[in-house]
């Protein structure tokens, strides 16, 4: 699944264009527009953020390009900022195309000054030059260009304006002539560290730097295995002790400094009209407001994918397309073509591949992920997503976590799996598997999630609002007591807020087709096989004998009917496969509104699905994982068979 | 303060009933040593600092015992906490923050002498510094000083 490709030895013919700034400045887009979507996506090995590499055309000759993951310094401080410094270090001479945000020059010079010292030739964009133009900014480019002593372009990527500039400008990449004299201590320092650094593509000045600011982390680097860690700590240790701040903080507060000063001469702010969306956003993390737009958000998901999707969607494809016309010709057909009762229940049977496997994911599962993938890529695209951050902090902070785990929590309703790995933005291991555990316990992925909101749709508002209440106060009691038992300790919540912007349908429509792509090559194959495992467990009778095992159980304490045993089966493969079955159950009248209602929180709180088990694996190992799937089980169950006695006993629905 | 009801004259800062008492932490009510009349203690309370953030014109009178203090040049700092919605302030004093802070706040240009506005103090905090917005604790947000 993953490729664990380093920059040494990806496909490269010629010197790399490395892509380079903060996050949420457009390097993707320039790439984009760069390259014409023809990319190659690798995994780098150790981190979660990949970077990802195309070609371009550059006078007639094809060139490599790489966009890296945004950092906020050279300095890497978590481990997806390692990877951009990671390929300065690899790609001898490339050139560095630095994309900043006009808006926020402050913040890309401050990079701008890093490269400077790196000695590396690169060039600056500063993109998004239409919305700082909207808020008033205006800069003075050629000054800047003349300052820096590099070229500087101004695009909006967006719309291809000034991406030819950049494109012409490659070859006239030069390294900065700009030199910031720091206060005489770390001056001092710098000049004693240069004598312990070997010779690589970076400046010995820019190294100094690094080890001053985070000197752990670069001495980590396998160039400096040999230089002399203990003399160089310890004059860190001097160092700050002489300055009595962190070095990191000193040396930022002395660039920014000279970053206010090249600003002062180059920026000019006049009078700014604050534009809708801008207003918009306010509005979206008000403290009452916020939760008012946040429940007409929901209903509208619900509206979309619930009932357009897997109502009016499912019905017309399930019932109409599958059930009437496909199905009934699959089995007219292979019944006379194929003789043998074996092969043509395999293929349409009870258990069959087209009857169920097929059909379950194309005509169930396909329409409502598809649904919500595309009410999904909206939310992501808005920048509505962070800002749910900033509204459930405080509920977070109560479990021990901060806004920040809002994220992958809401990431899991696309996906638990890849949720799973995006834990790693959280800076401790205590929160880490804190989330893990409670995206494994009870976050349906968008399959699941887009399946029960269609079953819910047929049991009206008390049903919804008991599911609703059920799942979300597990979570909170999990997450409280999970927050007692696992040692470690929370981080700061310091989160940037990207600005709210208008989505475009095209990259809303291709990053819903890219998932469903996935979805169809991922899933199928599972489904496929876990139907295969029912067909042929019930073949030789075990399917009935498990049935009869477990029927205390399913029958008794959560008093379900028997039927659901495979549902629950095909579960452990796939949550949203184990959902599909119980939609279908309940669809032909087997189960009556309680026993739906039961059966949706058994499901939703039910074993993570394979994949996120072995990711689970992976990241956080064997032991953890199977801690996670002891508890989880069990737990579902107990729940369910609760609910089933609280419901029966104050005979409600 | 006075107790309304004996009259009897206490530090609050002194009790040891705030401190003591396993539910102190989140109680909301000041007992008179002498006569144990309960006084509601408006500035603990999250429902009345809710009301009062909500609604700014409820506010009959500040606060008490709000958090200032002077620089070395004797001008008048106040935690950003206390900074009203919407204005303008510059940074001044940050050095209570952990070195893991103030580094993590450096690189988004936050470093006293910038100027930053606070957007809003709930349900989470969100301060401007340029053009960036970030939401950040409460807690860090109270150790961070700024010129009034």
């Amino acid at each position: 699944m993953h490729h664990h490709d380093s920059p040494n030895n990806i496909h490269t013919d010629n010197v790399p264009v490395v892509l380079i700034g903060n996050p949420n400045v457009g390097k993707s887009v320039i790439f984009g527009a760069l390259t014409g979507r023809h990319v190659i996506i690798a995994n780098y090995p150790g981190t979660t953020v990949e970077f990802t590499q195309g070609t371009f055309n550059l006078n007639g000759k094809s060139r490599s390009v790489i966009d890296t993951p945004g950092i906020h310094s050279i300095v890497p401080f978590s481990d997806d900022e390692r990877v951009t410094r990671d390929i300065l270090f690899s790609n001898k001479s490339s050139t560095i195309i630095q994309v900043a945000d006009t808006k926020n020059l402050r913040r890309g010079l401050l990079i701008s000054l890093e490269l400077a010292e790196v000695a590396l030739p690169f060039i600056l964009t500063l993109n998004m030059a239409d919305e700082a133009k909207i808020r008033g900014i205006k800069v003075d480019i050629d000054k800047l260009s003349s300052i820096l002593g590099i070229p500087v372009v101004s695009t909006v990527a967006t719309s291809g304006e000034g991406i030819q500039t950049l494109v012409h400008a490659m070859d006239t990449a030069r390294t900065s002539t700009y030199k910031i004299t720091y206060s005489d201590e770390i001056e001092e320092a710098i000049t004693q560290l240069e004598t312990y650094l070997p010779q690589t593509t970076l400046s010995r000045r820019s190294m100094a730097l690094m080890i001053l600011v985070n000197p752990s982390d670069l001495l980590g680097h396998k160039t400096f295995k040999d230089v002399d860690h203990t003399a160089i700590y310890n004059l860190c240790r001097d160092t700050k002790e002489k300055i009595g701040h962190p070095l990191p903080y000193s040396i930022n507060r002395q660039r920014l400094k000279v970053v206010d000063d090249i600003l002062k001469n180059v920026v000019q702010h006049s009078s700014s009209r604050r534009f809708f969306l801008e207003e918009f956003g306010y509005w979206t993390v008000h403290p009452v407001a916020g939760w008012a737009i946040l429940s007409v958000m929901l209903y509208v998901l619900y509206l979309f994918v619930g009932v357009l999707g897997a109502g009016t969607l499912v019905d017309l494809l399930e019932v109409q397309l599958f059930e009437n016309i496909v199905n009934p010709w699959l089995t007219w057909g292979v019944e006379t073509l194929i003789p043998i009762k074996f092969i043509q229940d395999f293929l349409v049977g009870d258990y069959g591949m087209f009857t169920m496997a097929i059909t379950y994911s194309l005509a169930i599962v396909l329409p409502i992920v598809g649904t919500f993938f595309f009410a999904f890529s909206i939310l992501e695209d808005s920048g509505y997503l962070p800002r749910l951050a900033v509204m459930l902090n405080r509920a977070f902070q109560w479990i021990g976590l901060n806004g920040k785990a809002v994220l992958p929590m809401i990431l899991g309703l696309g996906c638990t799996t890849m949720a799973t790995v995006t834990t790693r933005i959280l800076e401790t291991r205590k929160e880490r598997l804190q989330v893990t555990l409670l995206l494994a316990l009870g976050v349906p992925c968008s399959a699941q999630l887009g399946v029960m909101l269609g079953m819910i749709a047929d049991l009206g508002t008390t049903a919804t609002v008991i599911w609703g209440s059920v799942v979300m106060s597990t979570l909170l009691a999990v997450g409280y007591l999970a927050n007692q038992v696992i040692p470690g300790q929370k981080s700061d919540f310091i989160f940037e807020l990207p600005p709210m912007r208008v989505p475009s349908l095209s990259n809303i429509l291709m990053k819903t087709l890219v998932r469903l792509e996935w979805y169809l090559k991922e899933v199928i194959p599972i489904f496929v096989l876990g139907t295969a495992i029912l067909f042929i467990l019930d073949k030789i009778s075990l399917l009935y004998f498990i049935e009869q095992a477990l029927a205390p159980l399913i029958t008794g304490w959560l008093n379900l009917p028997i039927e659901v045993t495979g549902a629950f089966l095909i579960g452990f493969l796939r949550r949203d496969y184990g959902a599909a079955g119980l939609f279908a159950l309940s669809r032909d009248g087997l189960m009556s509104p309680l026993q739906i209602l039961v059966s949706l929180v058994v499901i939703t709180l039910f074993m993570p699905c394979v994949a996120n088990v072995l990711m689970i694996v992976k990241e956080y190992g064997v032991k953890f994982a199977i801690a996670v799937a002891a508890f989880v089980f069990p737990f579902a169950i107990v729940v369910g068979g609760l609910l089933n006695l609280v419901l029966r006993y104050f005979n409600i629905m | 303060m006075n107790c309304p009801l004996c009259g009897y004259e206490f530090k609050v800062e002194t009790m040891a009933c705030h401190d003591g008492c396993p539910m102190g932490s989140r109680c909301n009510l000041i007992c008179c040593p002498n006569c144990g009349y309960q006084v509601v203690d408006e500035s603990k309370s999250w429902f009345s600092n809710f009301l009062h953030d909500m609604f700014p014109f409820l506010k009959k009178t500040k606060p008490p015992q709000r958090k200032q203090k002077r620089d070395s040049k004797g001008e008048l700092l106040i935690p950003l906490t206390h900074v009203a919605v919407g204005k303008m302030v510059e940074v001044s004093d940050m050095d209570e923050l952990t070195s893991h802070r103030l580094t993590k706040l450096s690189v988004f240009g936050f470093v006293p002498g910038s100027q930053v506005e606070v957007l809003q103090h709930r349900p989470s905090p969100i301060i401007r510094i340029d053009q960036t917005e970030l939401t950040l604790s409460k807690e860090i947000l109270d150790q961070i000083w700024v010129y009034v």
